[in-house]
């Protein structure tokens, strides 16, 4: 489709939105008691002329937030919406890297090393949304607990479609938030440090489980306490143990354990 | 989510002592030109002029643009005891009109308002500098 032929048809779709209107008001101002209907219908027919409008595409942040000119380009420092778009295309093309090159492991496996430096990247970015970084947080884990294990399909697939969301939304909206979360925990273990644990109130946990990256414990007379976060805001749990009541034996390995809190 | 429309419009005005002068600095823009031949059928020079067009840039954004001679004129009641300062206002001048729209919806999640009018600011200027270059 042309230039003129686009805008000539978007030019079209705002002359229907405000003939909609006009017809709408006509019509309620002309029988009141069919307002709601009038009111019902011309939503339908606007919110379908909107629905047609974003098939003609969307504009992409690049479009919106580059420079006029590459002379600008060059002396203005990017802004930041864009600096993360376009990190998140750099690092989508990792991904698809990895699934093109699947059966060849190592170097699936390369590309996926490589993909990991973007939570990284994304710390050193300031000024974005406190939502942003949890999904971050989010992302860090979930690749922390695939730290030993290799990557499938299924799960370079997720990470894309995280990027995919994090990319048309990049001041995160709570829902989005969410529907990252709900990727990954459906594909990673959000757990962190805790995933080897039981966090149920008033239940045995393997201290080896708990005592992991984020959670410190002190030695003190023989008694073990001590509070951590799990990688994931919201899941802080705090432990306490009486070590002089065990054995040495379950000192090391598995040591009742009761967890007085779990926010 | 997305916005259907945004954008933002600027208009700049350069302060001139005469309409002639606004006439002669549009006709340098070189964007505005009637041939002797066909200003002939009217008359034998230009005393006003004015040109409006829309421009887009790759189908996503468009530009509404309008450069003319401004004439306004200062017209208040106010009580005698209070007096004003309206030098600064531009009653004879130059109007450089703006109007930078996007044609494609935008997601929600990607808009920031400071960062779109900070860079337009500085893609303004880079136009209208080019206008005399």
């Amino acid at each position: 489709m042309g230039i003129t032929n686009t805008t000539q048809l978007l030019e079209d779709i705002d002359s229907a939105r405000y003939k909609v209107i006009d017809i709408a008001s006509a019509f309620t101002t002309a029988s009141p008691e069919v307002r709601s209907a009038a009111e019902t219908v011309s939503t339908k027919i606007l919110d379908g002329l909107t629905t047609f409008e974003v098939m003609g595409g969307k504009l992409s942040p690049e479009s919106l937030y580059k420079p006029l000119s590459s002379e600008l380009e060059s002396s203005e420092k990017p802004s930041e919406l864009l600096k993360i778009h376009s990190l998140i295309n750099e690092y989508e093309q990792r991904l698809t890297n990895a699934l093109n090159y699947f059966d060849d492991e190592i170097a699936k496996e390369t590309e996926m090393t490589l993909f990991q430096r973007i939570v990284f990247e994304f710390d050193y970015i300031g000024s974005l949304s406190d939502n942003f970084y949890d999904a971050n947080t989010a992302l860090q884990v979930a690749l922390f607990s695939q730290n030993t294990k290799t990557f499938c399909r299924e799960q370079i697939g997720a990470l894309k479609e995280v990027l995919d969301l994090m990319k048309g939304d990049i001041k995160m909206f709570d829902t989005t938030l969410e529907k990252i979360w709900d990727i990954l925990r459906k594909h990673f273990s959000l757990a962190g440090p805790l995933a080897e644990t039981s966090c149920e109130k008033e239940s045995s946990a393997m201290i080896s489980g708990i005592s992991g990256a984020g959670v410190t414990y002190t030695i003190v007379s023989g008694n073990v306490s001590g509070a951590g976060t799990a990688g994931i805001p919201g899941h802080t749990v705090t432990a306490s143990c009486d070590m002089a009541s065990c054995t040495e034996e379950s000192r090391t390995k598995e040591t009742s354990n009761k967890v007085s809190s779990i926010e | 989510m997305f916005f259907t429309r945004i954008g933002n419009r600027f208009v700049y005005t350069l302060k001139l002592d005469s309409k002639e002068e606004a006439t002669e600095l549009i006709s340098k823009t070189g964007l505005f030109t009637i041939p002797d031949k066909k200003l002939a059928i009217f008359g034998d020079k230009v005393t006003n002029s004015q040109f409006k067009f829309t421009a887009t840039k790759d189908d996503e954004i468009g530009y509404n643009i309008n450069i003319s001679h401004l004439s306004r004129k200062i017209d208040m009641q106010i009580p005698k005891c209070i007096k004003y300062d309206a030098s600064a206002y531009t009653l004879e001048g130059l109007l450089i009109d703006i109007d930078y729209h996007p044609l494609k919806p935008f997601d929600v999640g990607n808009f920031r308002g400071n960062d779109l009018v900070k860079k337009n600011k500085k893609d303004m200027e880079y136009i209208i500098k080019g206008l005399w270059a």
